[in-house]
C-alpha cells in the first residue's frame, strides 16, 4: 500500500466505527491494526443521567470482571443506532452514547494497537455512512476537535472510500453491512444522495435467521431446552465464579441484552466458520450435504443445506418467503424510525425558545448544506468549549436529524432484493451517468463474504443485475468489482488508508485553526 | 585443476593471488579459528529494485519532520519522513493543488449586469459556491442543489452558471477597455502625433463599444467557459429526446425493430438490383432529374447499336479468311461510335439471366443467332432507358402544371412531352428475325422472346418458368454425349448456374479444346450432334430432345467447317 505513487505517509490514523466492528489503523497500511467488536458491555451510573461508567470490550470471550463491578448490571451498548445505522442516540433523555463510546473506542484502539500513539499528534480520518446527516457529522467533528484534540481531521463517506479501495472514482457501491445494506452511486468521488437505497436487512438479520434455525434444530436434539441454544457463559463450570475469598458464587444472571448478544455471537460463528451460510450456486439445494456445527455445550447440530442457503437468500433472493421476511424487517425499521421522529418532534415543543435559537445557529440549514459563511465572532476559551461540548443537548442533535430521518423513511428505505436496489440506485441518477454507474459495481462489507466460493456472491449478483437491466437496455455490461474475501469486510477502511496516505490529500484536512475559525459547519463544506 | 595438470604432466599453475586466506587479516583468522575463515556472509551489495545499495556505506538519514504546504492557507503543520539535511522549498505535492477559478462578483456587479427574473441573488450565490466546491461536476451539483434549494433541472443550473460567467467576462473586458480608452485618449491629446498610440486607442475603443456577441471568443480561465452562451433550448430538447427514447414501451421498441429490419431488407434488395443493372427500373421515380438532358430519338438508339456492333465485327474481305468466332466479340464500348460499358454489362446480365451462353461454338448459324440476340437485347435496353426518361419528363411536367395551378388532366401526354405521336410501325432494326421485331415493338415482351431465341425456340410452347429448369435438364442430359465440347479447364464464364451444372457432370475433358466453350454452349448446340448421334446408338432419347427435335429449325443447319471437334464427339460416345 505504501508503494502508491503519490503517497506520502504523515502518520494519519484511519478509523471506522461500524455497527459490528470498529477498525482503527495507520493510513498506508494493508489492514487495520485494531479490529474489535463495536458491541460492548457497559455499566451505567445509577443516577438519572445514566452516563457510561465502565466499558468492557471483549465480553464474549472474557468474563466480565466481577471484582470491580456488579456483574448483573452490565448491558450491551453500541455507538451505532441499528435503526438508522448512524452514530445517533434516539433516547434524548440521556447523553449521547455514541460520542461517549467514540471517545472510549479511540482510546482503546490507540492504546492497544497503535503503539500507545497520542491522539493529539496524528491527523485523524473518520469514516462515516454515506447517508449520514450533516448534524451528526458536525457533532463528530466537534467531538474530535474539542475532546480528542486532534490536530487535523477529515470525515469521508464509506461508499466513496470503497470505490477508492477498488481503484475507481465512479461506481455503484454495494455495502452489505451489519445493521443493513446500502447501495450508493458514487460519481467522481462524490456520493449522490438522491440515489442512496437502504435496506434494513443486513448481516444482523441474517444472524437472527440463523439463530432461529439453530434454536429449532437444538430443540429436536434436546426437547427439554426451551430457551434455545446456550452461549458459552451459561455452560462454563460453576467453579469459575469464585469470589476472592475462595467461596463459590451462584451463576450470575445476565441482562437479556447480554444474553442475546452472546447467542448472536454463536450464530455468527455458525455463519462464518461452522455451517457457513452460502449462496446456492448449483440449483440443488436439497441435494447439497448438511454441515455440522458444535455448540459450546457439546451438542452437535447438523445444519441442513436449506438453512444455510436461506441466510444468503435473505439478502439476494426473490422467493416469496424471503420477500416476506425482508418486508417484516422493513416494517420493524419503519415503525422504529417513526417513533424516533415523533419523539424528536415532541422534544421540539418541549424546548424553550432560547435553546432553539442557539440550535438554529449551530445546526442551521445553511450549515447543513455546506454554505455557512459564518465565522465565529470570538474564539471561545478552551474551558467554555469543553463545557458546551460536554453539555450539548442530545435533543438539538435529534431535532436537526429529523428531516434527514424523514427522507430515509420516505425515500431511501426499501425491501427489494439487492440486484433491484442496484438498478434502482443507478436509475435515480442522471441518464448520462447510468451506463458508467452500472458498468462498475463495487461490492463490499462483511455480508458479502459469503461462500461457497470467493466469486459466488459477485457472480450471482452480476447475473441478476444483468437480467434486470437487459430488459431495458440490452447492450449494457455490468462489471462487479470486489477484492478477495479477506479484504471485503474492511474495504472502506482500505480506501481510507489509501486516501489518508496520498500526498495531495493533505491539503484537504480540516485543521484545528480552520475549525476554530469557521465552526463545526466547515465539515459540510470541506468534506462534501 | 591441479589434478589435471599432474595427469598431463604440466607444471601446476601458481596459486591465485586473491585467495580467501590472504584476504582475511591474520590476527582475525587466528582468533576465530578455521571454521570462520570463510568470507563473511553479509553481502556487500544489496539490490533493491534496480538500485544497488552499498551496505558498507552508512545509511542515509531520514527524519520525522514537520512540513507545511503552500496550498494550505492556514499553515497546518503535519509531520512526515524526509531526508535529513535536505531543504525542500515547498511541499512537493502542493503543485497538484489545482482548482477552478471561482466565479465571483460584487453586489454592484450583480445588480448592474446579472439580475434575472428566475434567479434570486442568494440562489445564484449558492450555485456559484457549489460549482466551485464540486468543480463543475454537474450531476453532483444538481444532487446537492435539490437537497438545499427548490429543485430545478440541471440544464437550468448549467445555463445560469455559464451565462453569469460569460456576462461577467464580457462586461469586465469592455469595462477595462473603456478605462483604457480614456487613459489613452488623455495621452493622445498630449502627443497627438504618435501613430501607435492612436492605433491602440482605436482598438480599445472598438473593443469597449462593440456588442458583447461580437467580441472575440475568450476562454474564461479554469471554467472552460467562453462568451458563447450555453444553448439551453438545444440541451432541453436533447434531454426530452433522451427521455422519450428511455420511456418507450415494449411495443414501440418492437415496432422500431421491425421497421429497421424492413429497411435492411429493402436496402439489400436495392443493392442486388443495382448489381444486376436493374436499378434503373426500380428507381424509375428518380429519373425526373435527368429530364434536362436531351433524350435521343429511338431511331438514333438503334443506329447506335448498329454502329457499335459493326465496329467490332470483322468485315469479310474476299480472299482473306476470317474466323467465325471473331464475330462473337462483344460490341465496342466507349468512343464516338461505341456504347457505354454499363450498357454492355447490363446486356450481359440480361442474357445471363435468360441462360444465353456468352460463348457458343462459332458456327455461322450460331454466330448469326448470337448477333441477333445481342442486338435485340441492346435495343431493348436502350428503348427501356428512353421510356423511363420520357416518363420522368412527363411526371415533372405534370408536377409543374399542378404547381402552376392547373389540375387540368385532359392535356395529351404527347403534347406535354413535346413530341409527335410515334409512327405506328416502328422502323425495323437491321436484324432479321421475328424475335428482334417483337423486342423492338414491345419491350415488355422482349424477355420472353429473347428467352425463346435463347432456347433455340424448341421450347416455345412452354412457360418461361419451366424454360430454365427444362433447359438445365437438357444440358445435363446432353452433357454426356457432348462432353468433348466442354473443357472444364479453361472456362471463362463465372456464372453460378454454370458452376452448379459443372458439379453434376464429371465427364473427363477428352480433347484439348482451343475454343472457349461452356456447358451452356454445349446445351445450345447439343441438338446438333445428338441429331447425328441419334440414328447411331445413344440412349440419349430423353423426352426433351425428342420433343425438341422436330421443332428445332436450327438443328437442320449444317455445321461449319471451323468446328471440327464436333464430328469427333459422337464417336467418342
Amino acid at each position: 500500500m505504501a508503494a502508491f505513487a503519490g503517497g506520502d505517509d504523515i502518520g494519519a490514523v484511519v478509523a471506522e466505527i461500524g455497527h459490528y466492528s470498529t477498525k482503527i489503523g495507520w493510513a498506508g497500511d494493508d489492514a487495520p491494526r485494531s479490529y474489535f467488536p463495536s458491541n460492548v458491555a457497559v455499566l451505567r451510573q445509577g443516577d438519572k443521567s445514566r452516563r457510561i461508567q465502565g466499558v468492557c470490550h471483549d465480553f464474549y470471550t472474557h468474563p466480565i470482571q466481577r471484582k470491580t463491578f456488579d456483574d448483573g448490571n452490565w448491558e450491551t451498548c453500541n455507538p451505532i443506532d441499528p435503526t438508522s445505522g448512524l452514530m445517533y442516540d434516539p433516547d434524548s433523555t440521556q447523553g449521547a452514547d455514541g460520542f461517549d463510546l467514540l471517545r472510549d473506542f479511540l482510546h482503546h484502539g490507540y492504546s492497544t494497537a497503535l503503539q500507545q500513539a497520542k491522539i493529539e499528534e496524528h491527523p485523524f480520518l473518520m469514516i462515516e455512512r454515506s447517508y449520514n446527516t450533516p448534524a451528526i457529522r458536525q457533532q463528530t467533528l466537534e467531538c474530535l476537535m474539542e475532546e480528542m484534540n486532534v490536530p487535523a481531521a477529515f470525515i469521508a463517506k464509506d461508499a466513496v472510500l470503497m470505490c477508492y479501495g477498488c481503484g475507481r472514482t465512479t461506481a455503484t457501491v454495494i455495502d452489505i453491512g451489519h445493521s443493513g445494506t446500502t447501495v450508493t452511486p458514487v460519481f467522481e468521488g462524490f456520493a449522490e444522495t438522491k440515489g442512496i437505497r437502504r435496506s434494513p436487512t443486513g448481516v444482523h438479520a441474517m444472524d437472527r435467521l440463523i439463530l432461529e434455525r439453530l434454536d429449532a434444530l437444538y430443540k429436536t436434539k434436546q426437547p427439554a431446552a426451551h430457551d434455545g441454544i446456550r452461549p458459552l457463559y451459561q455452560v462454563r463450570p460453576v467453579q469459575q465464579y469464585v469470589d476472592p475469598e475462595g467461596q463459590s458464587l451462584p451463576r450470575p444472571q445476565r441482562r437479556p441484552s447480554i444474553h442475546f448478544a452472546a447467542r448472536m455471537e454463536l450464530a455468527r460463528e455458525c455463519r462464518e466458520f461452522g455451517a457457513g451460510a452460502a449462496v446456492n450456486i448449483t440449483d440443488t439445494a436439497f441435494h447439497a450435504p448438511s454441515k455440522s456445527f458444535t455448540l459450546p455445550d457439546g451438542t452437535v447440530l447438523d445444519v441442513p443445506s436449506v438453512d444455510r442457503f436461506a441466510a444468503a437468500d435473505l439478502m439476494l433472493g426473490y422467493s416469496p418467503a424471503t420477500v416476506e421476511l425482508r418486508e417484516m424487517h422493513l416494517e420493524d425499521c419503519r415503525s422504529n424510525l417513526k417513533k424516533i421522529i415523533e419523539k424528536s418532534q415532541y422534544d421540539d415543543n418541549d424546548d424553550d425558545e432560547e435553546e432553539k435559537s442557539e440550535k438554529d445557529d449551530k445546526f442551521s440549514e445553511e450549515a447543513a448544506v455546506g454554505l455557512s459563511k459564518r465565522r465565529s465572532k470570538q474564539p471561545a476559551t478552551q474551558k467554555q468549549k469543553q463545557l458546551s461540548s460536554r453539555l450539548f443537548s442530545n435533543r438539538q442533535l435529534n431535532r436537526a436529524c429529523t428531516k434527514h430521518l424523514q427522507t430515509l423513511l420516505d425515500d431511501q428505505l426499501t425491501a427489494s432484493p439487492l440486484a433491484s436496489m442496484v438498478c434502482d440506485a443507478a436509475y435515480r441518477c442522471d441518464r448520462e451517468q447510468q451506463a458508467a454507474l452500472l458498468g462498475n459495481v463495487v461490492l463490499g462489507g462483511g455480508g458479502s463474504c459469503l461462500g461457497p466460493t470467493e466469486q459466488a456472491v459477485p457472480d450471482y449478483l452480476r447475473d441478476q443485475i444483468e437480467s434486470l437491466i437487459h430488459a431495458h437496455t440490452p447492450g449494457w455490461r455490468v462489471r462487479l468489482l470486489t477484492p478477495s474475501l479477506s479484504e471485503r469486510a474492511i474495504l472502506s477502511w482500505l480506501g481510507g488508508s489509501i486516501l489518508g496516505s496520498l500526498g495531495n490529500f493533505h491539503e484537504m484536512w480540516i485543521s484545528k485553526q480552520e475549525y476554530e475559525e469557521w465552526g463545526s459547519a466547515i465539515v459540510n463544506r470541506k468534506c462534501p | 585443476m591441479t589434478d589435471v595438470a599432474e595427469i598431463l604432466g604440466v607444471k601446476s599453475a601458481p596459486k591465485p593471488v586473491g585467495s580467501n586466506k590472504s584476504l582475511l587479516p591474520k590476527p582475525y583468522s587466528e582468533l576465530t579459528g578455521s571454521a570462520t575463515e570463510l568470507p563473511t556472509t553479509v553481502p556487500t551489495f544489496i539490490k533493491i529494485g534496480n538500485k544497488q545499495i552499498n551496505s558498507h556505506k552508512p545509511a542515509r538519514k531520514w527524519t520525522w519532520a514537520p512540513f507545511s504546504s503552500s496550498s494550505r492557507p492556514d499553515g497546518l503543520l503535519l509531520n512526515h519522513w524526509v531526508r535529513a539535511n535536505v531543504e525542500y522549498p515547498d511541499y512537493p505535492y502542493a503543485r497538484f493543488d489545482i482548482h477552478l477559478d471561482p466565479v465571483q462578483y460584487t453586489i454592484e456587479e450583480y445588480k448592474a449586469w446579472l439580475t434575472s427574473e428566475n434567479w434570486s441573488q442568494s440562489e445564484t450565490d449558492t450555485l456559484m459556491d457549489y460549482a466551485r466546491i464540486f468543480e463543475l461536476r454537474w450531476p453532483v451539483i444538481h444532487d446537492r442543489w435539490c437537497a438545499a434549494c427548490p429543485p430545478r433541472p440541471v440544464e437550468d443550473l448549467k445555463h445560469r452558471f455559464y451565462t453569469v460567467a460569460a456576462k461577467l467576462l464580457q462586461r469586465r473586458v469592455s469595462h477595462e477597455a473603456a478605462v483604457e480608452t480614456k487613459a489613452l485618449e488623455a495621452a493622445a491629446t498630449n502627443n497627438a502625433e504618435d501613430p501607435k498610440l492612436l492605433l491602440e486607442t482605436a482598438a480599445a475603443r472598438s473593443l469597449a463599444s462593440s456588442d458583447p456577441q461580437h467580441q472575440p471568443l475568450m476562454q474564461h480561465l479554469g471554467t472552460g467557459t467562453s462568451n458563447k452562451v450555453f444553448d439551453l433550448a438545444y440541451e432541453k430538447e436533447r434531454r426530452a429526446h433522451w427521455e422519450a427514447l428511455w420511456n418507450r414501451t415494449k411495443e414501440e421498441e418492437a415496432e422500431e425493430l421491425a421497421l429497421r429490419n424492413e429497411l435492411k431488407q429493402v436496402e439489400t434488395q436495392l443493392r442486388k438490383l443495382k448489381k444486376r443493372g436493374a436499378h434503373v427500373v426500380a428507381a424509375s421515380g428518380t429519373t425526373a432529374s435527368r429530364a434536362a438532358t436531351p433524350i435521343p430519338a429511338p431511331e438514333v438508339a438503334m443506329q447506335q447499336v448498329d454502329q457499335a456492333m459493326t465496329t467490332t465485327a470483322p468485315t469479310p474481305v474476299p480472299g482473306v479468311p476470317y474466323l467465325q468466332s471473331a464475330r462473337l466479340v462483344l460490341p465496342a464500348t466507349g468512343g464516338e461510335t461505341g456504347i457505354s460499358k454499363a450498357l454492355v454489362a447490363r446486356m450481359e446480365a440480361l442474357l445471363a439471366g435468360m441462360n444465353v451462353p456468352s460463348t457458343v461454338i462459332a458456327t455461322k448459324r450460331a454466330c448469326d443467332l448470337m448477333d441477333t440476340v445481342r442486338r435485340d437485347a441492346l435495343t431493348w435496353l436502350l428503348l427501356q432507358k428512353q421510356v423511363i426518361q420520357k416518363e420522368g419528363v412527363l411526371r415533372a411536367r405534370r408536377l409543374k402544371l399542378a404547381k402552376m395551378g392547373g389540375n387540368i388532366r385532359v392535356v395529351d401526354e404527347e403534347t406535354l412531352l413535346g413530341i409527335a405521336p410515334p409512327p405506328a410501325p416502328r422502323p425495323k432494326p437491321v436484324t432479321k428475325g421475328p424475335a428482334a421485331t417483337a423486342a423492338a415493338a414491345a419491350p415488355g415482351k422482349a424477355k420472353a422472346s429473347a428467352s425463346k431465341t435463347a432456347t433455340g425456340s424448341k421450347l416455345a410452347g412452354k412457360k418461361p418458368a419451366a424454360t430454365a429448369s427444362s433447359s438445365s435438364t437438357t444440358a445435363a442430359s446432353a452433357g454426356a454425349p457432348t462432353a468433348t465440347t466442354t473443357s472444364s479447364a479453361d472456362t471463362k464464364t463465372k456464372k453460378p448456374a454454370v458452376k452448379r451444372k459443372r458439379k453434376s457432370e464429371d465427364a473427363p475433358p477428352a480433347f484439348p479444346n482451343t475454343a472457349p466453350s461452356s456447358d451452356e454452349a454445349a446445351f445450345s448446340i447439343s441438338t446438333k450432334p445428338k441429331k447425328k448421334a441419334k440414328p447411331s446408338t445413344t440412349k440419349e432419347t430423353s423426352s426433351v430432345s425428342k420433343s425438341a427435335a422436330p421443332k428445332a429449325p436450327l438443328a437442320a443447319a449444317p455445321a461449319p467447317a471451323t468446328m471440327t471437334q464436333k464430328e469427333t464427339s459422337p464417336k467418342k460416345d
